[in-house]
């Protein structure tokens, strides 16, 4: 019985398994092929294989494109952080009502288009948006704030906020009320209680949003792309012009790869890092 | 310190609200020009997408798009839960992982590999699928599978496997019992998983970018076009019908998993979800 019944799981679970291992496992398996092709632009795509694709991700200007693609990266990774943690935590308390408005609120964003919400910001940071605008009527002089590192910034922080407010939301409500009740009881004042239970309490939670977040950001390209441009150039926009401008595809492989590395594990070093850590609080 | 928390939550609402709301006032400004204070209001950017054609077309391949995925995504995506759930499988947790991985794969990446096998196919087998919609299917039902998935696995484990037993020992067969029994106490998953699936792969961008052409490329591709060039309200009316899109969908979306949500919750020791369709759950 259990053996025929594990045999149907097995062929119910084969169709969505063989989508993911052809539609995502074979053309990443095929990238390291193309990577190994000598580059160059429109590279021909034969010789090699060798690996100078690789080499040349090491010379101007991908190192400081790279930099600057983690430090936007992790300077939103810590503004969603200090931004969502207070909301997070208002939103656990809130009950009925307030809460499903304040879901909405927070889910409704991730169902647009990254693109319309870029589009939004270009419209309020631009001279001739809401801000320059504003500006101009106040009689004083125009400005803006497109084409910036600081408007990518922005827009990758309002962007990623959602996921890091549901990530801690849903530490928080798994804590059980009775332990803070116990550590009341126990004499800890409620900011004591705050820092040594709920605090710790939500790492798990903000590994799993931060990974994601960082992940996300240093994978983000409409926004760079629409608010930063040539002011705020990131690696994803790099890999975009080898492939459509300079028809380096070894190269855009190759750089593809250093990041889907780089990516991963981040987040298997996230996941390790909250099974560890769970498993010593709770003893198990 | 409530007050101090409800301050704080404020500020990030409404720097969730601001975006969004840019659009929309833009799409009724007069003017291309956008004007503070606004001189007036107008719907004619609403009624000139009709002369947008790759707007319109962008719309439509959108909308079919979105269609096929999630057809496709529900196809392979329930019997999936099924198995996950109820099939006593050992390893489930790394086989859910691999069918969410997708998700945290950089979507310009997955794209240029996708990109990349078409181009292999072709000169393998001379199937031409350049300027077909199937690389942009085969790539949106990686992202739109996840979702099914989790919503459906989360609405059958919040249902009580003892009702099929019972269906079974009143003498219903297994597939008599999938159909009248299983499927249906899933309804809210599977409603809600279609969703998701669909606005996803509707908004979806980075994915999209390298494999749109001509006649497929889809509306946020066509929207990004369209936003680096040219001043124009017209984009931001087409913009302001998906963000009602998206509003909608959550709505319907809380509607729906409303009553999951608490029949999840009241199961003492159970896991606890808390956003809709357990989009708390990022990874």
């Amino acid at each position: 019985m259990d053996r025929s019944r594990r045999r149907v799981a097995g062929l119910l679970l084969l169709p969505a398994l063989l989508v993911v291992a052809v539609l995502a496992a074979a053309p990443i398996g095929l990238l390291f092929r193309v990577a190994l092709y000598p580059p160059g632009p429109v590279a021909p795509l034969a010789g090699g294989p060798e690996l100078d694709s690789f080499a040349g991700l090491l010379s101007a200007p991908y190192p400081s494109v790279a930099l600057r693609t983690l430090r936007l990266s992790l300077l939103t990774t810590v503004l969603v952080t200090l931004l969502g943690f207070p909301v997070a935590l208002f939103l656990s308390r809130s009950r009925g009502l307030s809460r499903r408005i304040q879901t909405l609120l927070i889910v409704s964003p991730l169902l647009m288009s990254v693109v319309v919400r870029a589009y939004g910001w270009m419209l309020i940071l631009g001279r001739q948006g809401f801000v320059g605008e504003t500006l101009a009527a106040l009689s004083l002089p125009r400005a803006g704030l497109l084409h910036t590192e600081t408007a990518v910034l922005l827009a990758l922080t309002e962007s990623f906020l959602p996921f890091m407010i549901l990530a801690l939301a849903a530490s928080l409500d798994r804590i059980d009320p009775d332990l803070l009740a116990a550590a009341r009881g126990l004499g800890a004042s409620s900011t004591r209680t705050f820092l040594a239970v709920v605090v710790p309490l939500t790492l798990p939670g903000f590994l799993a949003g931060a990974s994601f977040v960082l992940v996300g950001s240093l994978s983000a390209y409409a926004i760079p792309a629409l608010l930063g441009g040539a002011a705020a150039r990131t690696f994803v926009m790099e890999i975009y012009e080898l492939v459509t401008i300079s028809f380096d595809w070894p190269t855009a492989a190759a750089a593809s790869l250093v990041l889907l590395l780089f990516a991963s594990v981040l987040l298997g070093g996230a996941a390790l890092l909250s099974r560890r850590r769970s498993a010593r609080s709770f003893g198990t | 310190m409530r007050i101090a928390l409800g301050a704080a939550a404020a500020v990030a609402y409404a720097v969730l609200l601001l975006a969004p709301l840019a659009v929309i006032v833009y799409s009724v400004s007069p003017g291309a020009a956008l004007e503070i204070p606004p001189s007036g209001m107008s719907l004619r950017w609403y009624a000139g997408l009709a002369d947008q054609p790759r707007l319109v077309s962008g719309l439509f391949t959108s909308l079919l798009l979105g269609a096929i995925a999630t057809g496709a995504a529900l196809v392979t995506g329930i019997p999936a839960a099924l198995a996950l759930t109820r099939g006593s499988l050992p390893g489930r947790e790394a086989f859910l992982a691999v069918l969410l991985s997708p998700l945290s794969l950089p979507g310009l990446v997955l794209g240029l590999g996708v990109l990349t096998s078409a181009a292999v196919l072709a000169n393998a087998t001379g199937i031409q699928t350049a300027g077909t919609l199937l690389p942009l299917v085969a790539a949106h039902l990686l992202i739109t599978i996840p979702w099914v998935v989790r919503s459906v696995a989360a609405s059958l484990e919040s249902t009580d496997p003892a009702l099929e037993d019972q269906a079974r020992s009143l003498g219903a067969g297994p597939f008599a019992t999938l159909l009248l029994v299983t499927l249906p106490s899933a309804r809210a998953g599977i409603v809600a998983g279609a969703m998701s699936a669909f606005v996803i792969s509707f908004g979806n961008f980075a994915l999209s970018l390298l494999l749109a052409s001509g006649r497929t490329v889809t509306l946020p591709v066509a929207i990004y076009e369209t936003v680096d060039r040219y001043q124009d309200p017209t984009v931001a009316a087409v913009s302001t019908l998906t963000i009602a899109a998206a509003v909608v969908a959550a709505v319907l979306t809380d509607r729906i998993s409303g009553p999951l949500r608490a029949r999840g919750s009241s199961s003492r020791g159970g896991d606890r979800r808390s956003g809709p369709a357990g989009l708390d759950r990022v990874r």
